[in-house]
């Protein structure tokens, strides 16, 4: 599909525009509910991050990036990220309602991604306040014309639920065999994040989404216990990890990539 | 029969000192010479009261009669007794010799006739040339020249006279209460802000003497309240200097010599560059205490010697003279980098265009320590100091003007003489001294006359005089004075007429064309002082002659308050009233006049129409009001016992602008921005562009144009949003905010301390409020430095917890950590007030060592608080944001209650934020435009 370069354009500048300003007001109504983060050594990583970028300070500014940086968290590779995430959507979609929906679900996974990346080790927080409007918001747009429809949007809701919550159950079990904590098996953040991905995706996509994303899930795990060794830290057999992330991971590449892109790939 | 050595009577008044210390020079240099001298009254025998037969007598035996004339020696009984004497003698043997001195512009006197006959001595303001011309005058050789000294005798010379100098030698005779300044090195006074420091806690305030500072930062500027005690310091720092000068070694280069400046007498010195202007003011403060110096040697003194420039009353400059002063000064310091300098200032619209001089500000005194160690400089009676104390105890009102030394000195004088109630605002304690100096006090004085004018009439010239001086300069010439006085009698012939019933019979009239007996009358009340020069006139201090120029201005626009008054005045006056005050309010130079009469207008009422007098006080201050917020909220301090019900209708809009600008519209205004920066987005004409990128032969070519184009236009967003923001904020802060808070902050009153308190509490974890805002806003809560022990007692009272749990926060003081507990465990607190409490108790606790028992107790009370599922949310929450400013970051968030959350919905009042619609509409309008761009 070719769309013309100007509409391209306009989409990707409205984008990060949009984002780099919407999370500042998220974060801003984050604080206000109380979701902390480690003050200290967040504002010291973006330091750092802004100092391995290359040309960066000299292409925003040194007073740009101060700025933006005590308001935002990871600026601005999220809001560029989500830029070209439009750009891509916009192939899949046109100009149409569903592009609006896959739009305002990709800034929601990517913040629900970011956050919980970002939050303290103790608590991976998936925020509710996010995720829980974020099911509302998708079972709402589904009602837009050029949509899946709700019903489709419901089953996907229930469809990731029921997953994830399988998944919950499976690990309340092994905690129980194991003898830990229920809690850091499996949290209810990440049920709520899954339900969320269904209802914008629906239930056929959230099926590619969730395998995308337990991929993901076990390449991470992977990835770590592989990095344990080679720092020679004592492995622990019961780490808890962030897992939220590969959900929204999951759920962007689905949305992006769309229904007809993904059939294709499979079915070739 | 001709004495082989002469002998010299000298004549002068001892009311005037600059005359006495001649006479006494002259007395001491003619000695040195082996000349017997005989100086009245003061060679006159102990014991002995002045008779003609005595003076008389000595005169018999003298040579020659050496007189000084100004215009106090001119009204001196004595002096005029003496001359006739020297007449008589004179006429009896005609080798007497007569020396008329006349040392400034004098008015008819009696013997004129007889003295004018004599040819006049020379005069000079130098004692040395002075003594000179009298020894040519008395025949004597062999006079040592001492024309041709080094500088380094001229400084000595005049060290040793400043000392002497009764200017300055006048403030040894009392104790001197020291006064301390108060720094905080990064305390930008420009904006009133006190910035925090980058670990986050606010730098501590740091106390010195104002010797201390000066020798250590060696520049600084010393601001402070009108009768703070400025020009005292600087005095008193002279002749410290001074002493130590000479202490040191007669030669010595590396002791610094002091030069104290008025500054307003830049204004008379001209010069061809500002450099030589401020060269020119020094030499002429060195000359006017007495260094015989030329400008040649003046940079020869300047090259070999550390100077200590005290240079006092920078905001009497006005604007054109304040550039060129600061111009030459700049220039001054680059070539002599070597010399201190502090500049005084009141802290009132202080300026000091782009220097980056630290800024001290003199401190007030303390309740009650400073304030009893005050009361015992001046207060000699042990009972009296504890009757005064008394009063100031039980009122708070009187309290707040007594921290400062001159009200406070003010408040001494009424209390020894005054009989009745005592006054509670500025403007009504001026008003009595005022009184009191020019007749109803019967004060001490050396000489016993009585007084032969009304102290109305007094009053009334004064008046005229106050206010002129406010145009003219501070110092006036006596004949300008004179001028004055004419004009006054002329604008009100009734008042000054006989007829005027009011005045009583034994008061002299106030005769147009003779004011000198007035104005001799007028330096004994000692409401005027004569100046550094001889025939200079000013006020005892500049607040009385605020006082004058306010009452002025309060007779004069009467009629725009009084309606019973307006009735029978014509439109046409008061309309010209009306603009006069409007100018006069609009110009921030009478600004401190304005806030002084507005405690007038309360007396003023008070005399006429005792039941209705709040009227006219509040059409008064909504007069000021309408015009300048800030300067109404003054207004308001200064007036006394205004209802409360009645302020709250002040501070209310000045809560609401502040809200509006410093907390909404931060919030609002990237989403405007990006509406901004959208439609440009959508309305630019790309179209043209991608025709052009399709008519290119490779398309690679054309999106790499416009990836380019996109990325340009990515950076030149973000580059403006981060521009534009700040920018709007540091406007809206000094334009709107600023001034708010400090009209806020001269009402203090209940309501207006917890506007103050909320404020802090919205935007404490909100970080879309810029910083500068944020500081302007924390430091409106930030008290005057007070007793630490006053500060633990505010805290017991209910209105006065926020600010002084606040303050005591600020000063990180140990002491406040267990009242401050025990008050979280009061159930009752408002929520501000506990979240003010708790952040106060984490501020202090973030000065202690890390691992102390008070820090653990704390933070486990904060743990239990958290936990507590009775406390409300809004504390909780605050227990919460406690611990993680101390690190504590295992706490869990406090959750919202179910039961909350419907309370919230059932109740929705309390959720409703004008932010939040707008900022929903927007969103709306967003959604609406790109469903319409789709349909399209």
């Amino acid at each position: 599909m070719s769309i013309s370069p100007e509409l391209a354009l306009k989409v990707f500048l409205s984008a990060t525009m949009t984002a780099s300003i919407g999370d500042m007001f998220v974060l801003q109504v984050l604080k206000r509910y109380s979701l902390e983060y480690r003050s200290g050594s967040f504002f010291r990583q973006n330091l750092e991050w802004v100092n391995r970028a290359p040309f960066l300070q000299q292409l925003l500014g040194a007073e740009t990036l101060d700025f933006m940086k005590s308001r935002t968290l990871w600026f601005p590779f999220q809001e560029l990220l989500f830029g070209s995430l439009a750009v891509l959507c916009l192939l899949t979609y046109d100009l149409s309602f569903a592009l609006l929906r896959a739009l305002v679900f990709i800034y929601l996974a990517l913040l629900m991604g970011v956050i919980n990346l970002r939050t303290p080790s103790a608590s991976y927080a998936v925020p509710a306040l996010i995720v829980l409007r974020g099911i509302v918001l998708g079972l709402l747009t589904s009602l837009l014309p050029g949509t899946g429809g709700l019903l489709e949007a419901a089953l996907g809701a229930g469809l990731g639920f029921g997953i994830f919550f399988l998944m919950y159950a499976g690990g309340l079990l092994f905690a129980a065999v194991a003898n830990q904590r229920a809690g850091d098996a499996f949290g209810w953040g990440n049920i709520t994040a899954a339900t969320m991905v269904g209802a914008f995706c629906g239930w056929r996509l959230t099926i590619f989404a969730t395998i995308i994303a337990i991929e993901l899930g076990a390449l991470g795990a992977i990835a770590f216990l592989i990095y344990q060794r080679l720092r020679r830290q004592s492995s622990q057999q019961f780490a808890a990890l962030p897992y939220a992330h590969y959900i929204s991971i999951g759920g962007v590449i689905a949305i992006t990539l769309g229904l007809e892109t993904l059939q294709k790939l499979l079915g070739e | 029969m001709m004495p082989t050595s002469p002998r010299v009577f000298i004549s002068h008044t001892t009311r005037d000192r600059r005359d006495r210390r001649l006479a006494h020079d002259l007395a001491q240099g003619l000695r040195d010479l082996d000349v017997d001298v005989w100086i009245a009254p003061e060679s006159i025998p102990a014991g002995a009261q002045w008779e003609t037969e005595i003076v008389s007598g000595i005169m018999q035996q003298c040579t020659h009669f050496l007189v000084i004339l100004s215009p106090l020696s001119v009204n001196s009984e004595w002096v005029l007794k003496e001359i006739h004497l020297a007449q008589n003698r004179f006429e009896n043997d005609p080798s007497f010799k007569i020396l008329p001195l006349v040392v400034a512009q004098l008015d008819n006197y009696d013997g004129q006739a007889f003295i004018s006959q004599f040819q006049e001595l020379p005069y000079y303001r130098s004692a040395n040339r002075q003594l000179q011309a009298v020894a040519v005058a008395l025949g004597l050789q062999n006079i040592p020249d001492k024309d041709e000294r080094s500088v380094q005798e001229i400084v000595l010379n005049y060290v040793t006279n400043l000392i002497q100098e009764p200017d300055f030698a006048d403030w040894t005779q009392q104790p001197y209460f020291e006064l301390q300044v108060n720094s905080n090195p990064s305390y930008d006074i420009r904006v009133r802000l006190r910035t925090t420091s980058e670990t986050g806690t606010p730098t501590p305030h740091q106390k010195f003497s104002v010797e201390q500072a000066i020798k250590h930062y060696r520049r600084m500027v010393l601001i402070g309240e009108p009768g703070s005690g400025k020009t005292t310091a600087l005095k008193q720092l002279t002749l410290r200097f001074a002493r130590e000068s000479i202490a040191a070694s007669p030669a010595s280069t590396n002791e610094p010599i002091p030069i104290f400046v008025w500054l307003p007498h830049f204004t008379a010195i001209d010069g061809r560059s500002s450099y030589e202007r401020i060269l020119g003011l020094l030499e002429d403060a060195a000359q006017r205490h007495g260094a015989e110096i030329r400008l040649d040697d003046f940079e020869q003194l300047l090259a070999q010697y550390s100077l200590v420039l005290l240079l006092d009353g920078l905001n009497e400059l006005g604007e054109q003279h304040l550039v060129q002063f600061l111009d030459g000064l700049r220039v001054f310091v680059r070539q002599h980098p070597n010399h201190l300098i502090l500049i005084s200032s009141r802290a009132y619209n202080f300026q000091m265009g782009g220097t980056s001089w630290p800024v001290f500000e003199l401190m007030e005194l303390t309740y009650p320590h400073d304030v009893e160690a005050y009361l015992a400089c001046y207060l000699e009676r042990e009972s009296e100091r504890q009757a005064l104390l008394q009063i100031l105890a039980e009122n708070l009102q009187l309290r707040q003007l007594a921290v400062n030394p001159l009200l406070l000195l003010m408040m001494i004088m009424v209390y020894q003489y005054a009989s009745g109630r005592f006054p509670f605002s500025r403007g009504q304690l001026l008003a009595r001294l005022a009184r009191g100096l020019l007749g109803e006090w019967e004060l001490p004085t050396t000489e016993d006359v009585q007084r032969q004018y009304w102290l109305e009439d007094k009053h009334r010239l004064l008046e005229h005089l106050g206010y002129a001086m406010k145009a003219e300069g501070l110092e006036l010439p006596i004949q300008r004075v004179r001028e004055i006085f004419q004009s006054a009698t002329a604008a009100d012939p009734q008042h000054f007429a006989s007829s005027n019933a009011k005045r009583p019979p034994h008061y002299k009239l106030i005769n147009p064309n003779d004011l000198t007996p007035v104005v001799a009358e007028l330096l004994r009340d000692r409401v005027l002082v004569s100046a550094s020069t001889p025939d200079t006139l000013r006020f005892w201090h500049q607040t009385l002659q605020e006082y004058f120029a306010a009452a002025l201005l309060l007779r004069q626009s009467w009629s725009v308050f009084d309606h019973d008054a307006a009735r029978y005045v014509s439109p046409a006056t008061r309309k010209t009233a009306r603009q006069t005050l409007e100018k006069h309010i609009a110009d921030s130079h009478w600004h401190e006049i304005i806030a002084i009469m507005s405690g007038l207008v309360q007396e003023q009422a008070n005399e006429d129409q005792p039941t209705t007098h709040q009227e006219e006080v509040s059409r008064f201050v909504d007069e000021v009001w309408r015009q300048d917020k800030q300067l109404g909220a003054l207004c308001l301090s200064n007036i006394e016992g205004f209802p409360a019900q009645q302020l709250d209708r002040y501070v209310v809009p000045l809560h609401q602008s502040i809200y509006r600008w410093g907390i909404v519209l931060p919030r609002l205004l990237p989403w405007l921005l990006l509406m901004l920066m959208l439609t440009i987005v959508w309305l630019s004409p790309l179209g043209t562009l991608e025709q052009w990128i399709s008519s290119t032969e490779t398309t690679a070519l054309g999106l790499g144009i416009m990836a380019l184009l996109g990325g340009a236009a990515t950076v030149l967003f973000f580059r403006l949003y981060a521009l534009t923001i700040p920018r709007v904020e540091r406007f809206i802060n000094l334009q709107i905010i600023q001034p708010n808070i400090t009209a806020l902050r001269h009402i203090r009153n209940e309501a207006a301390e917890r506007i103050l308190a909320q404020l802090s509490g919205q935007i404490a974890y909100d970080f879309s409020i810029g910083e500068l805002t944020r500081t302007t806003i924390e430091n409106g809560l930030v008290l005057p430095v007070r007793d630490e022990s006053e500060l633990i007692l505010m805290l017991r009272a209910e209105n006065t917890r926020l600010q002084a749990s606040q303050a005591l926060a600020d000063r990180g003081s140990p002491q406040a950590i267990e009242p401050l507990r025990a008050m979280l465990n009061d159930r009752d607190l408002a929520e501000v007030e506990y979240r003010s409490v708790i952040r106060a108790l984490v501020q202090i606790m973030k000065v202690q060592p890390a691992n102390s028992f008070q820090r653990i107790e704390v933070i486990s009370q904060l743990r239990s608080i958290l936990g507590d599922y009775q406390i409300g949310l809004g504390k909780r929450q605050g227990a919460y944001h406690g611990l993680l400013d101390l690190g504590i970051t295992d706490a869990a968030p406090p959750e919202r209650d179910m039961w909350t959350t419907v309370e919230r919905l059932i109740n929705p009042k309390k959720t409703y934020r004008p932010e939040i619609v707008v900022f929903f509409l927007i969103i709306l309008a967003i959604l609406i435009g790109f469903v319409y761009l789709l349909t399209r």
